[in-house]
This record gives structure tokens, sequence and C-alpha cells, in this order.
């Protein structure tokens, strides 16, 4: 083989091992996803910093421009206040929205959440449009584990589909590999919430029901968890969104909707980790299927909100 | 061009899409920088060098992803084999970046299609669902091309003798 073919049999090598990768459902060597997770959330935080470096000083020179003609002295002091204003701003939304989380946590007291201290900051996304995912800076050192949940005080975000030491990646709830069990609040009806490559979500296998009866799902219904994904789902009573379509056909047993998730899940800031709930019990033969904690965080099983009871399958000990 | 130093710029490059780029989305759509990097490498370097950095960018951008290894490297090699393609005959024309850059995202996008369909993906196929993610991305992309495109052309210039007669 001489030295110009080489090149091209290595990457027909290397090719070949991308596809077989593929066929394996291979996602790399945990070393390396690692060490990238770790470099992610510096580097992102720096860039944020940098970030907003620029746009103080961006404010600062627009306002000077624009004051240095009428009184120079009032330049400076307008330009701090203006850059004190935008922070102040800032500030009061990131306490709004902390107010907002922790009043989620106290009302969900059967969601054992990452709170403040260990909040999850957004890092990064995907390396694309099509796939649906975020980088958070938690793992498994604070607790993190694959499977757990993720929200914010609006409503459902995803689940952790990776953990690394300081740094976990959740599977949004509009990417196409996710698949939630979801409840309308008002009918009752259950069906599956799953997303797609465009990020739409959609509700499927909703039974319809009959001539002369209330239709199971309408456009307004809020959308929550149902809880009935198994040990490895979702808590139910959770908020995902509302139906702001239904596509609905005579000959068809089920419909479908799509719905608009309450959390715009472009722009997830911050997020909070569900790491120690109850999943409710799979129905079993005396067909009890709706056990498990309450809204107010109360149980319906009777257990405590702590979720201290024995019934229900424990996550994590 | 030095395979160490070309490994450290898509290692940047991998990392900045990943933490910057989400900051400037339209939508559900973002600037695909990477793709505009093995674009505008493989403009003007050629396509061997074009396909072989889509196949390292593409690695560490499936490193990066949750879903398994080549969702993002097969789409990419396919995009770089269209730039290798159509940067052939008219390669000297004002307008082939740009024309590159379009055609190079459809394909990429079509690409990552059928690979999320072939994992089990639930891919919506409807020009009502393609086009709010395939139309803002391509514009975007088009918008990002002067800022990755001329720095490159400059390195490449450093880097290694002119390939299109523009450039001698």
């Amino acid at each position: 083989m001489s030295r110009r073919d080489r090149p091209s049999w290595m990457f027909a090598l290397a090719l070949l091992g991308v596809v077989f990768g593929l066929a394996r459902g291979w996602r790399g060597p945990a070393a390396i996803n690692g060490t990238l997770s770790r470099v992610l959330a510096p580097v992102t935080h720096a860039l944020r910093g940098a970030r907003e470096q620029v746009g103080v000083v961006t404010e600062w020179s627009r306002s000077s421009e624009a004051l240095e003609a009428k009184v120079a002295e009032l330049t400076e002091e307008n330009a701090r206040l203006q850059v004190e204003s935008t922070k102040q701003g800032q500030l009061i939304r990131e306490n709004e929205e902390l107010r907002a989380a922790l009043g989620y946590k106290r009302d969900r007291v059967d969601l054992d959440l990452l709170g403040a201290s260990v909040r999850a900051d957004v890092v990064g996304g995907e390396p694309g449009g099509l796939v649906h995912a975020i980088w958070i800076d938690q793992g498994s050192l604070a607790g993190v584990a694959e499977g757990d949940p993720v929200a914010t005080h609006r409503g459902l975000v995803g689940r952790v589909v990776r953990t690394f030491g300081e740094a976990s990646q959740v599977l949004l709830i509009n990417d196409g590999g996710s698949a939630v069990g979801a409840r309308v609040e008002r009918s009752r009806a259950t069906g599956m919430l799953v997303g797609s490559v465009g990020g739409d979500l959609t509700l499927r296998y909703v039974p319809q029901n009959g001539p002369g009866m209330p239709p199971n799902i309408v456009v307004g219904d809020v959308i929550h968890t149902s809880g009935l994904d198994g040990t490895n789902g979702f808590p139910r009573m959770v908020p995902i969104g509302q139906v702001i379509e239904v596509r609905q056909s005579d000959e068809r047993p089920n419909q479908e909707a799509v719905v608009r998730p309450f959390v715009d899940l472009g722009s997830v800031e911050f997020a909070l980790v569900i790491t120690g709930w109850r999943a409710v019990p799979l129905p079993d033969a005396a067909g009890s299927t709706d056990s498990g904690s309450a809204p107010d965080g109360s149980a319906a099983d009777g257990s405590a909100p702590d979720g201290s009871a024995a019934s229900g399958a424990d996550v994590r000990p | 061009m030095n395979p160490y130093g070309a490994a450290l710029i898509l290692l940047g490059v991998v990392i900045a899409q990943v933490a910057l780029m989400p900051s400037a989305a339209l939508g559900s759509a973002v600037p695909l920088l990477t793709l505009l990097v093995v674009v505008s490498w493989g403009y003007v370097r050629g396509p061997r060098q074009g396909m072989a950095w889509a196949l390292a960018a593409g690695l560490l951008s499936d490193v990066m992803s949750p879903k398994p290894i080549g969702t993002y490297t097969l789409p990419l090699i396919a995009a770089a084999l269209v730039v290798g393609l159509g940067s052939g005959r008219l390669a000297d024309a004002i307008f082939m970046p740009a024309a590159l850059t379009t055609l190079a995202t459809i394909v990429f996008i079509a690409g990552q299609i059928v690979v999320l369909g072939l994992i089990g993906d639930i891919v919506d196929v409807r020009p009502a669902a393609l086009v709010p993610t395939v139309l803002p991305t391509v514009l975007l992309n088009l918008l990002w091309l002067p800022i990755v495109y001329f720095p490159l052309r400059w390195l490449a210039r450093r880097s290694g003798p002119p390939r299109l007669a523009w450039e001698r």
C-alpha cells in the first residue's frame, strides 16, 4: 500500500467503525466523555462572564457617547447607573425564578429536589438542532443518577441520560427518542407523550370516548405526568404543557394531540433534578394503578409526604 | 495542516458549538458551527481534507451527544462529500461558499434525519414539520458563514499553497 493510499484506508476503516458503533448504539469511550464534560462547565461559565463584560462595556460606551456632548461629568455616573439597573433587573428576574423554584420544592415535598445550593445550571446544548438535549453542571458527585427526571418550577424538562462527576446530560422531553407517560388533567385519560426531531410534542394513544360522552381531550387541556412509566419513569403530577391541537379521526380507536410545553425548552437556564421520588407500582392483579403521591405532597396510598412508606418501588435507597 | 493543530481547532469548535451556539438559536434552530468549519475547510483545502475534518469533528460531536456514535459523523461526512463534488466545477465562483453551505446544511439535516430514524427516534418528515427547522438553520448558517469562512481561508493560506485560482 502506498503512502498516498494510507489515509484513504484509515478513513474507510474509521467510517466502518462509526457505522458499527451506530449499529451497536455505542456512545463513545466514557473517559473522553467525562473529560469533555469536565471542560464544558468552566468554558461555558468563562464565556458567559466574558459576554457579560462585553455587554457592560458596550452599554457604558453607548451611554457615554450620548451624554458626552451634554454634560461630561454625568457620563460616567449615567453609565454606571445603567449598568447597575441592568444588573438589578437580572437579579430581580433570577430572584423571582429562585423563589418560584423554592415554592415548587415546598409544594412538592414528595419529590426530593436538588435545590438552591446545588441547583443545576445549564452549561451547554446539543451539537446540532435535531437532537434535543442539554448539559447541566451537576453530576454523580451531587447525587444525580441516570434516569433522574429534571424539571423547573414551570414543568417537566427531561431525563438525565448520562452522568459524569461534575456534569450530566439531559434528554429533553421534545427529543425524538423521548417518551413520557402523560395524563389529561380534566378527563384523567392517559397517553404517551413523545417528541420528534423537529422538537414538537405529541400526546399519542389517548382513547376516544363513546358517542354522547365528553371528549377525552380538547384544546386547552392541561397535561401532566401520569407516573405510569414504571420504576425508570417520571413521578406523577408534574405539569408538562397544554393541548394546542387535537388530531381526531372516527376510524381510529385512539386520538392524538399537539402539546405546547410549559417550559420553554429552548432557553432553559437552570433546572432541578428530582433525585429521590417513589415510583407508582405498576398495575397488579387487584387492579390498583393510581397510587402514589398527590400534588399537595400527601400520598394517595397513605404513605408519608417524605415518601417513607413501604408501598411503591424505591428508585434509589 | 498539522493534524494536532487541526484536532485542537476542531475540539475548540465543538466545545463552542455546545457551549455558545444554543444562545444564538432562532427558535429550535441553532447555527451549525461544526458544519460550517467542515464546509469551509473542504472548500478551501479540497475534498480529502474536508472529509478528514468531517470525520474528526463528527466523532467529537458524537462524544458530546446522548445519541449513539455516528449521529453526527455520518451526516457531516455526507455534507463534506457534497462540498467535494460541488466545489470541482465552479470552485472559483464568488457565490460558491454560500451555495455549498446551503446545500451542505440540507444534506446534513437530511442525513441526520435518516440516522435518527434508523436508531428508532420519532421522525416527522412532513414539510410542515421540517421547514421550520431547515429554513432557520440554513439562514443562521449563512449568517455565520463569513465569521467561519474568512478566518479559515486565512489559515489555509498560511498553512499551505492556494488551491483555488483566485487565491493565487
